[in-house]
């Protein structure tokens, strides 16, 4: 369970696995607001009159347009378990230009916990409420080990996820996976949420394809509540070598879930265990279809 | 007429997406592509028509390569395997070899114009490996101007900070200089500035901060946390760059 003051639905967080035998940063640069136009002028209003926002959100967007508010940020630990081990509001508040750092080992070790496989829910809030354009842009993670490193970067955003209303699924798409002598991919599932009480430990399914008519399925494992969850092909499919030989060590992986939405991380590691590349999946269906 | 002039006025329903290819000496990059139209329209299957087109960093075209990616399928892109031998911007687009307005009609919106998602991976000498997803879309206007802060942080493992260059769009470059900012992220003190050329259409190019701030590195040590602020007029967001002593690498969106 994640303490009830850990976020508030409108500020905008980004769940980002965090590895125990590397040093783990995050950071943040705040780029400028966007220029005022007459669309953005006219948004606040128009979501009000469509009775999306209260009135008090619409105060404050136009509040926010006149004198921006600076960034503050907020970190969560919870472990793959599930288990929250610690969270603070962490000081200095940043506007646009500004560098925000976190060495997420040192945090760690500030608490007391012990640098461990995990997630870090880092929360970053202006204290807009509108539900549209909240995302205050992109979270670096970078990861090191013995000089090598990983990492990306991804949005912080504010949308429901997983909160209660029924949810058509998660399909995860991987279109490179790679076992041979010297690279192994893997997959990495974060099972998150906006809500703090989200309780639904999930159990995904996944595919090893060579092509669309010869694959393997096997189950992923469990992933807690707001955890991660980390498997190599080689854990999930002991005789992938074997089975991708005949596409030279390449193949793709689709990963598939009911009833709850999931983040991936797709993950390359050297033979040898070590941390190679992390790249976040990316939407198939928002290329195509118009929600707006 | 540019092939991608071509292929972008054959295809008005899909946006080329772009992304810095690096090839040459000891690195080549593998463009990876799932066919997801099965993913939207089951059953249909789509096959989808992949179109890349690679530059040099002058912005001149290199290769055109096409190829059909089966339903639910991938297609795996090797630059070098290609002939590729010049890093730059690659564009690519995967047409859909169906009518996706009819087949979405009573079900859902289509996208005016489809982008496509797909993911590069960086090689070096099959040593180090970096990972993305691709980036701006190709546009046909200058981007607007504007001002990207690149936060740095000293580390004793990183060589050289620097950034990757893109300018994803067709129309002639206003020429003209844009500009770096090297200042301190605490009290925002100024410490250097250096001009940088403009980008051809659809040019790119690897700025190393080394080569315009000589001094950066005693400078990043002493002030810890720094910011490279770029003023630009005429490019899409960099990517960042990272060069390891150990000889990784990480290159990311901002």
């Amino acid at each position: 369970m994640i303490p009830f003051e850990a976020w508030q639905q409108h500020e905008p967080r980004m769940n980002l696995p965090i590895f125990g035998n590397a040093l783990n940063e995050v950071d943040f640069t705040v780029q400028d607001d966007r220029k005022l136009n007459l669309r953005r002028i006219v948004a606040p209003a128009y979501h009000f009159a469509r009775g999306r926002s209260p009135w008090r959100a619409v105060l404050s967007n136009y509040k926010h347009m006149l004198a921006p508010r600076p960034f503050t940020f907020k970190a969560c630990f919870v472990n793959r378990q599930g288990e929250m081990m610690c969270h603070e509001e962490l000081p200095g508040a940043y506007r646009a230009g500004d560098f925000f750092y976190l060495n997420v080992n040192d945090w760690l070790r500030s608490h007391n916990v012990p640098i461990q496989d995990g997630s870090l829910i880092l929360v970053s809030s202006h204290g807009r409420a509108d539900r549209w354009q909240s995302s205050p842009g992109n979270v670096t993670l970078r990861v090191t080990d013995s000089g090598y490193t990983a990492g990306y970067r991804t949005g912080f955003f504010a949308r429901p996820l997983n909160a209660g209303h029924k949810h058509v699924g998660f399909t995860g798409l991987n279109p490179r996976i790679e076992v041979n002598t010297r690279w192994v991919s893997g997959l990495l599932l974060i099972n998150h949420s906006s809500e703090l009480g989200y309780d639904k430990t999930v159990r995904p399914t996944v595919r090893l394809h060579v092509n669309p008519e010869k694959f393997l399925e096997t189950t992923f494992g469990d992933i807690a509540p707001h955890a991660a969850s980390e498997r190599s092909i080689l854990e999930l499919f002991p005789n992938a070598e074997e089975f991708l030989a005949s596409a030279g060590g390449i193949g793709y992986s689709v990963s598939m879930l009911t009833g709850a939405s999931l983040a991936s991380v797709h993950v390359l590691r050297y033979r040898s265990g070590q941390l190679a590349s992390l790249e976040h999946s990316r939407p198939a269906h928002t290329n195509i279809i118009n929600y707006l | 007429m540019s092939h991608l002039n071509e292929l972008m006025s054959a295809h008005p329903g899909y946006a080329f997406t772009s992304q810095y290819c690096l090839v040459g000496d000891e690195w080549n990059t593998i463009l990876s592509f799932f066919n997801y139209y099965e993913q939207v329209f089951p059953g249909q299957g789509i096959v989808a028509h992949l179109l890349v087109v690679f530059h040099d960093e002058s912005g001149n075209e290199v290769k055109v390569h096409e190829q059909e990616v089966a339903p639910g399928s991938t297609a795996q892109v090797n630059a070098r395997e290609l002939g590729v031998t010049r890093s730059g911007l690659v564009a690519v687009a995967a047409v859909a070899m169906a009518n996706l307005e009819e087949l979405a009609t009573g079900k859902f919106k289509i996208n005016s114009s489809i982008p496509t998602s797909f993911y590069v991976t960086w090689d070096r000498a099959n040593s180090a490996r970096g990972m993305m997803h691709e980036w701006e879309g190709v546009t046909q206007s200058r981007h607007a101007s504007s001002i990207h802060h690149v936060g740095l942080k000293y580390s004793e493992q990183i060589a050289e900070h620097g950034l990757m260059l893109t300018n994803p769009n067709l129309a002639p470059s206003p020429g003209g200089k844009d500009m770096l900012t090297l200042r301190s992220a605490t009290n925002r003190k100024t410490v250097a500035r250096a001009e940088l050329e403009r980008l051809p259409p659809m040019g790119s190019k690897v700025v190393r901060f080394k080569d315009y701030f000589p001094n950066i590195d005693a400078q990043l040590q002493e002030h810890d946390r720094m910011v490279i602020d770029l003023t630009t007029c005429a490019q899409a967001a960099p990517l960042t760059a990272e060069w390891y002593k150990s000889g990784d690498f990480h290159f990311h969106h901002l």
